[in-house]
């Protein structure tokens, strides 16, 4: 079952309101990772190696073409020079997608539309983004994932450890939060943080203020040199509004970088 | 005589872990950089092509179907501009001992491809290369000692 068959997906944009779980269209990604590559040699080595250079990932989006407001055909498919925000998890298992499971993230623009067509086939897209100038970390993971009625207003997602080779990293990440599914007008603040243990300080890498009242797709780039802890966790806090009904659905994905 | 040698007795040890549990295929690619040299012979006899061996060019393929642990475990490597340690070893007929072959480098991974899709199989496809910031470029192959 899991392989290749489990995940859950979700299109949006930073502007313009657009934010939707497409898993039902979807069939499928291909993602390559990859960092720019130059043959180098130095004197009395014998050996050719590589420098790494600038990333530039791309993924294509393979699925049905959905003719539905808020489909992957119609957002694709219409407006032209979007950054779009793609988050996708991939679950190992039979069961749904869970906090710590790994997938990809994309931060690009459509490079081409093709509408191909066969009488034996169903209507399918597969439409290649590439990159946007955002450094999207390999394997993000799911931090956090929301569809139930909320009644606090101060909401701690669960601690995730990431494991001891992720102390001390410095070298930049990003955060996703994918709003979706908004029936209200209430604003939140989500925060990603992380800490050097379980249940200690927690401090913020990445803010998402004022969002559940309007979809959205978005992103926080954490800098080069802020220190990334061991432990990440999610935190929404009420901006304004009563928070006493859940108004919106939200997903949010976070990685390091491991390297510069 | 028909070959005998099994395919399944590979060890793939990254940075010091056995992570042969999490592949499926690996290929250790070494070459050299050849270098013609060939030129006009004296008296102006028939010439046969003349090529050396210049610099070694190596990488490493790696392929795994997907699975959280290892692409979690491969975080640290890639990209990384020191590269670790990759040592692949192969038995015959059984684990492998002293004597079997063992190809051996520092490698990092600044690529990898992973289809994820409906109704098929998911395998990371991780490409190794050698990092020029690695203090041992030099890749070998050898056998167990």
């Amino acid at each position: 079952m899991p392989q290749g068959n489990k995940a859950r997906s979700w299109l949006g944009r930073t502007s313009g309101g657009v934010c939707y779980e497409v898993t039902s269209e979807m069939t499928g990604t291909d993602y390559t990772y990859k960092q720019t590559q130059s043959d180098t040699q130095a004197q009395n080595t014998g050996v050719k190696t590589k420098n790494f250079g600038a990333l530039d990932p791309n993924i294509k989006l393979e699925g049905y073409r959905q003719h539905t407001a808020g489909s992957v055909h119609r957002l694709l498919s219409g407006a032209t020079d979007v950054e779009w925000v793609y988050s996708e998890v991939c679950s190992e298992t039979a069961s749904d997608v869970a906090v710590g499971d790994i997938g990809r993230c994309f931060i690009g623009t459509r490079q081409e539309y093709p509408l191909p067509q066969n009488h034996a086939n169903p209507m399918m897209f597969n439409v290649p983004l590439v990159s946007r100038g955002i450094r999207v970390p390999p394997f993000p993971y799911l931090l956090y994932l929301n569809e139930a009625t909320k009644t606090a207003t101060n909401v701690d997602g669960s601690e995730y450890d990431e494991g001891a080779a992720s102390v001390g990293l410095a070298y930049g990440g990003l955060a996703i939060c994918n709003i979706y599914g908004v029936t209200g007008t209430d604003t939140y603040d989500i925060t990603v943080q992380s800490a050097t243990s379980s249940g200690g300080a927690f401090s913020t890498l990445a803010t998402f203020s004022g969002v559940g009242n309007a979809l959205g797709g978005f992103y926080s780039v954490v800098a080069v040199a802020t220190t990334i802890n061991r432990y990440k966790k999610v935190n929404i806090a009420l901006a304004s509004g009563t928070g006493l009904t859940e108004t919106f659905k939200v997903s949010i994905m976070f990685a390091p970088f491991y390297n510069l | 005589m028909a070959a005998t040698l099994s395919g399944e007795f590979v060890t793939v040890t990254i940075n010091g872990t056995d992570y042969s549990q999490y592949f499926s295929e690996v290929e250790f690619k070494y070459s050299k950089d050849m270098r013609d040299q060939t030129t006009f012979n004296t008296g102006g006899a028939p010439v046969a092509k003349k090529n050396t061996e210049g610099a070694i060019v190596s990488g490493i393929t790696m392929k795994a179907p997907f699975n959280k642990t290892l692409c979690n475990a491969m975080k640290p490597f890639i990209g990384k501009r020191t590269g670790t340690t990759v040592t692949i070893k192969g038995g015959s007929n059984n684990l492998p001992t002293t004597g079997d072959e063992q190809a051996s480098g520092t490698f990092a991974i600044p690529e990898f491809s992973w289809p994820y899709k409906t109704g098929q199989d998911s395998d990371i496809t991780f490409n190794w290369e050698i990092p020029d910031g690695a203090t041992s470029p030099t890749p070998s192959i050898s056998t167990v000692s």
